[in-house]
């Protein structure tokens, strides 16, 4: 049956059903998962981490240590959500975790037992002997042990996005402080975002309830809502939490949007610029720490308001507060107006103003222990020079103070101050240049009138220094007020050690006590020995109650002590919402080339090259595996015909006065001599002189030149192109343009691939071998009026041409192919089988140009000129580059040889020492018949013949091969020339 | 070059992707795209020939200009794309032979996939897809960015809910993806705003 009644909620269309545990349940519209379950009468949501002991519903926000559930969507299981701050919603099935086998009878409870061998650290002082137990037993046992919750590893149902905001004033909270800032901020005119991690606005006028200029603070939040809203230049954000301030302004929030459904959810990650921002974040309550302070039904006194206040619970029949400062008093009043019968107060402290007759106070009293197991049945309390007496309750509303969330002002690492009138960390008076400001409770101040009075005042003295103005708003009068006084108070001495500090991770006082007698005494040391403050709460209720601890144990003031650093994100954060849309198949951008749909319909196999997709073979039916493929494909362009789209070439177009200068000084080789309609191969060099990449070059017209570059240089050179120009010769008339998409390339190789060409050219004399002999270039018109350039180069050591056409016109080029083609008996080849006839050729790609290559490991010494300026050309000249013995020689051996394997002399030892080169690229040659390959080796060409060893230490593997030539291939060149 | 014919299929025709009452997503058919680089020195004779060629000014830093079928993007410094129609490629090339002397230039027209997306969301989608602070763009924008990790450019209108994206020809199927996506999303989370 369900207790609470929302005044304007009563209605049955505001009735939602959930599933927890098992059991179906019903909540209301704005109910969390955790005010539902209170409402539902369930105390024990959760067993804590370490001992396995029950736990209840702690708090109400973020700061929740105890209530984490799992939810189940289908298959998908979300982990540690916090019940505190789950938005109930129609069809939630959620599941309280952490236990086995069940949640009232959790056998891993026995570790409760045994908790005098399982105190902080004890991890370092055992599972050390016997050694070999560690891998086989230890660690396998620990880490089914360790964890909260079980991840799924089903895909999430998120939907993801990312986005970019921009304002002059970012207000973090809508708390009081956060309204009225805006509010202010607003009127000013300058762009406003104010971002609210709760699914309503109003911070803990929600909770707290207070009268504001007479009326309630439901209906004085609402009236400064509107005004906001109605700004055209402030923006309202709900359900959107910062996680982290960086640098220069930026922000991380994280946006989501209400489920309707269990079926989708989404949430954007924004990244926020703002020029100011005003952290009005409020302040989180503490708690303190005494025997047996644990058990369910034990909760944050401002939580047991905000269910009273926002959620109408009436599940607090009989309560007890223990406490150092005011604020109980104020939920006492709040519990006895909302028909609470029973409510006694605990107080630390000798002078207390209050007294009320409806309220049993206890002065200089301490709360010793708890009776109960699975809810509190009540609480055993003792006064100075008074017996013990035993108060009965069903809740025990805790309060230790207020700790101001300054957390997000210190993670640009701007450290917090101590505050000894309030006992919090405030932040320090700041320079004017700071990008943030903490105010209201996050700046310490807690008394509502006094909050708005320096709300206002910081406000207007910051525009003021903007010269910016703003209307003048009339200060809301608080008419109930509630005052903070506070006596520091952090744990009860009497007792046993079983007095919890963090709920999360079971730290006692004990723990904080062994961490500082084994001299873990810095709080950073102190945290990580006791895991104080590790969970997913982060240590927002127990962190300074350790702090206080130690600070009373070390005789050390917690202003001198310190705080351990806060560092993003502010709460848990999903790596989903990261992640964005980059999931799966999205996983980065495809690049696509002009005959990708024309390679898929001729079943082609796609090889990922950078983020292109290649076609890497095509498949024939009767083709038992890839190599079948691959041996039939080289040997067609071997013997007859083959094309391969090599559109993803890197095509840089250079014109101008100055292109050729240009050109020369890239370049290691001279293209003085480069005619106009002919090609010349290119050596490209790092300033370190090794070689960067490789390719051709055109010259298409006096000041007018292509150069090609590899696939996945081709961003590289481009850049470094640019850099070039911009930064070192700058006085140059070249402009630079990549034209790697505009033009498709395709390449046509084998030995009749002249005569298919000139079956579809306008005018077939155009390319004979008179007319466009090796290395030479031309515009060429196709029979269907089509225009392109065609390249006489070749990188398969075949007669071949390179075609480039219009990327818009490449598919009718390519039915104009396999349309004549078929007479020919054309076939495409893809990256496998260009591969094996370049290293047939023995021609240099990109295993070869691996960054630690020169000229001279390349046997292209010759083509170096060492006479003109070029980038690469002086260092090149090192003595250790030109003293390097590695050679460009070839292998060829019976057996498989593998790419990366070292080279060894067969009669010596196989070690680093004695290593003679490695190999770059492998292949078989169905050509030759054999396995062949690339390697650089020491000594080069007086080399060939000897037999060596090849190993491979990673495949375990060796074989021995004989080194050659690395053209295996027409030596001499005459089929390119034919 | 001409030969509207015997353009590629999936660039001969606008290809309408989604479309709704607040939001329409097309891929547009194949634009005429030249890029125009200057020479040193020859910035004036440039901007006049410009003028007198298609009776429109170069457009400032990061703005575009645009006068009946012609628009001019601001690409970099002395470097703008002009785009037409690709039938008016013929007409178009007369123009462009006046300016070999005074600008290298090339033909990217197959080079670059065009989007439009046009509707009241297009405020919204464009706080997903650029880093720059769109209430400071000038009245005609180009922005070029990273969006999806590739280049992109954006040419965007204040005073209209019109947007055009242009993309490198090679990424444009992802670029879809990713734009329906952000459409998608924006769509779906609009009613919380």
């Amino acid at each position: 049956m369900i207790k609470n009644k929302f005044k304007n909620l009563k209605t049955h269309k505001n009735k939602i059903k959930f599933i927890f545990d098992g059991k179906t349940m019903f909540g209301y519209k704005g109910d969390t998962l955790a005010s539902a379950l209170l409402a539902n009468n369930i105390n024990m949501v959760g067993r804590s981490f370490k001992y396995h002991r029950p736990r209840g519903i702690f708090a109400s926000g973020v700061e929740e240590p105890n209530a984490l559930v799992e939810i189940i969507e289908d298959k998908n299981i979300i982990p540690n959500i916090k019940a505190t701050t789950l938005e109930l919603y129609e069809g939630l099935i959620a599941k309280s975790q952490n236990y086995w086998p069940s949640l009232k009878f959790d056998i891993l409870g026995i570790f409760d037992l045994f908790s005098n061998f399982l105190v902080a650290g004890f991890y370092y002082k055992t599972f050390k002997w016997p050694s070999f137990f560690w891998e086989k037993l230890y660690e396998p046992m620990i880490r089914k042990a360790a964890g909260l919750g079980k991840v799924s590893t089903n895909p999430s149902r998120v939907i993801s996005e990312k986005g970019y905001l921009f304002c002059d004033f970012l207000v973090i909270g809508s708390g009081p402080t956060g309204l009225l800032a805006a509010l202010i901020l607003g009127n000013s005119g300058k762009s406003v975002i104010l971002m609210e991690q709760d699914f309503v606005f109003g911070g803990s006028l929600n909770r707290d309830n207070p009268i504001i200029d007479n009326v309630s603070s439901k209906i004085w939040k609402n009236k400064i809502i509107t005004r906001l809203e109605n700004l055209p230049n402030v923006r309202t954000m709900k359900r959107t939490t910062v996680l982290g301030m960086y640098d220069h302004g930026s922000f991380a929030a994280t946006e989501t949007f209400k489920k309707e459904s269990v079926k989708k959810q989404y949430q954007i990650l924004w990244r926020v610029k703002s020029k100011k921002t005003f952290l009005c974040s409020g302040s989180t309550e503490r708690h303190i720490s005494f025997q047996n302070n644990d058990i369910p039904g034990i909760m944050l006194s401002s939580s047991i308001r905000e269910y009273t206040n926002r959620w109408q619970l009436k599940t607090f029949k009989n309560v007890v507060f223990f406490t150092n400062n005011d604020y109980p008093y104020y939920v006492a009043r709040d519990l006895i107006s909302r028909g609470t019968k029973q409510v006694s107060i605990v107080d630390v402290r000798k002078e207390i103003k209050f007294s009320d007759p409806t309220i049993s106070i206890y002065k200089n009293a301490e709360v010793i222990n708890t009776k109960g197991k699975r809810k509190i049945e009540g609480v055993f309390i003792k006064a100075k020079n008074k017996p013990i007496l035993f108060l009965h309750c069903d809740t025990l509303g805790v309060s230790g103070g207020w700790n101001a969330n300054i957390q997000i002002s210190t993670h640009t690492n701007e450290k917090p101050v101590w505050n000894e009138q309030v006992l919090s960390f405030v932040q320090k008076k700041i320079s004017k240049n700071s990008n943030i400001k903490c105010l209201g409770s996050a700046d310490g101040i807690y008394e509502l009138n006094d909050l708005f009075i320096n709300t206002k005042k910081e406000v207007f003295k910051y525009l003021k220094t903007l010269n910016l103005k703003s209307k003048n708003i009339d200060l809301p009068n608080v008419n109930t007020k509630e005052t903070y006084n506070i006596k520091p108070f952090w744990f009860v001495k009497y007792g046993s050690d079983r007095k919890w500090v963090d709920f999360q991770n079971d730290v006692t006082v004990k723990d904080i006590q062994i961490s500082y007698k084994e001299n873990f005494r810095s709080i950073e040391h102190l945290k990580r020995y006791s895991t104080l403050g590790m969970g997913t709460d982060q240590g927002k209720v127990g962190n300074i109650v350790g702090l206080g601890i130690l600070s009373e144990i070390s005789n050390k003031s917690i202003r001198n002590i310190g705080t351990s650093t806060f560092r993003p994100p502010y709460v848990p954060a999903s790596i989903d919402a990261f992640v964005g849309f980059t999931k799966n198949k999205s996983f980065k951008a495809k690049r696509l080339t002009p005959s990708h749909a024309w390679s898929k319909k001729n079943n082609s196999e796609f090889v990922e090259t950078g983020l292109w997709y290649r076609s890497q073979w095509y498949p024939k039916k009767n083709e038992i595996n890839w190599l079948d493929t691959v041996n039939r494909e080289v040997l067609n362009v071997r013997n007859n015909v083959g094309f391969c789209d090599v559109s993803t070439l890197g095509k840089i177009d250079i014109q101008g006065k100055d292109s050729l200068e240009f050109i020369n000084k890239i370049y290691c080789n001279n293209f003085n001599n480069l005619s106009i309609g002919k090609v010349k191969y290119g050596l490209m060099l790092r300033e370190d002189g090794m070689i960067m990449d490789d390719g051709t070059t055109a010259r298409l017209d006096e000041n007018h030149f292509i150069m090609t570059t590899t696939t996945s240089n081709a961003e590289k050179v481009y850049q470094h192109l640019e850099f070039c120009h911009q930064c070192l010769w700058p006085y140059m008339d070249v402009n630079l343009i990549s034209i790697t998409d505009s033009f498709s390339q395709f390449s046509v190789a084998g030995p009749n691939s002249r005569k298919l060409l000139q079956s579809i050219l306008d005018n077939s004399e155009e390319i004979s071998n008179k007319n466009l002999p090796f290395m030479g270039f031309k515009k060429i018109w196709l029979k269907n009026g089509l225009s392109a350039k065609i390249f006489r180069i070749s990188f398969s050591g075949e007669l071949a041409y390179e075609i480039s056409i219009e990327t818009q016109y490449s598919d009718v080029f390519l039915e104009i192919l396999e349309k004549e083609g078929k007479k020919f008996n054309l076939s495409p080849y893809g990256t496998e089988a260009l591969s094996v006839l370049r290293i047939e050729k023995g021609h240099i790609s990109g295993p070869e140009i691996n960054g630690n290559t020169s000229p001279l490991n390349v046997n292209m010494l010759n083509i170096l000129n060492f006479q003109k300026d070029c980038v690469g050309n002086i260092l090149f000249q090192r003595k250790k580059i030109l003293n390097n013995n590695l050679r460009l020689v070839g292998l060829l051996s019976d057996n498989k040889i593998h790419s990366g394997s070292l080279i060894f002399d067969k009669d010596m030892k196989m070690n680093s020492e004695n290593e003679l080169g490695y190999v770059s690229s492998s292949c078989f040659s169905p050509c030759l018949g054999k396995y062949i390959a690339l390697c650089f080796f020491s000594g080069g060409e007086k080399y060939f013949g000897k037999n060596i060893i090849v190993k491979n230490f990673l495949k375990k593997y060796k074989t021995f091969a004989k080194i050659c030539s690395p053209v295996f291939i027409d030596k001499e060149g005459k089929k390119l020339r034919v | 070059m001409f030969k509207y014919n015997l353009v590629n299929k999936s660039v001969a025709k606008d290809k309408i992707i989604l479309k709704s009452k607040d939001i329409t997503f097309i891929k547009k058919k194949i634009k005429l795209i030249y890029s125009f680089s200057i020479y040193n020195g020859q910035s004036t004779k440039f901007k006049n020939n410009f003028k007198k060629q298609f009776n429109l000014s170069l457009p400032n830093i990061s703005e575009y200009s645009k006068l009946d079928k012609i628009t001019v993007l601001w690409i970099r410094d002395n470097s703008y794309f002009v785009c037409s129609d690709f039938n008016l490629k013929k007409k178009f090339e007369k123009s462009v032979n006046t300016f070999y002397s005074l600008a290298s230039i090339t033909d990217q027209s197959g080079g670059w996939a065009s989007f439009f997306i046009e509707g009241s969301l297009k405020k919204m989608l464009l706080e997903k897809m650029i880093n720059i602070d769109y209430n400071k763009l000038s009245e005609k924008s180009v922005i070029s960015t990273s969006f999806y990790g590739i280049r992109c450019l954006f040419v965007n209108n204040l005073n209209i809910n019109k947007l055009e994206v242009l993309c490198p020809i090679s990424f444009s199927d992802s670029i879809e993806k990713k734009l329906l996506n952000v459409i998608n999303f924006t769509k779906a989370v609009q009613s919380n705003y």
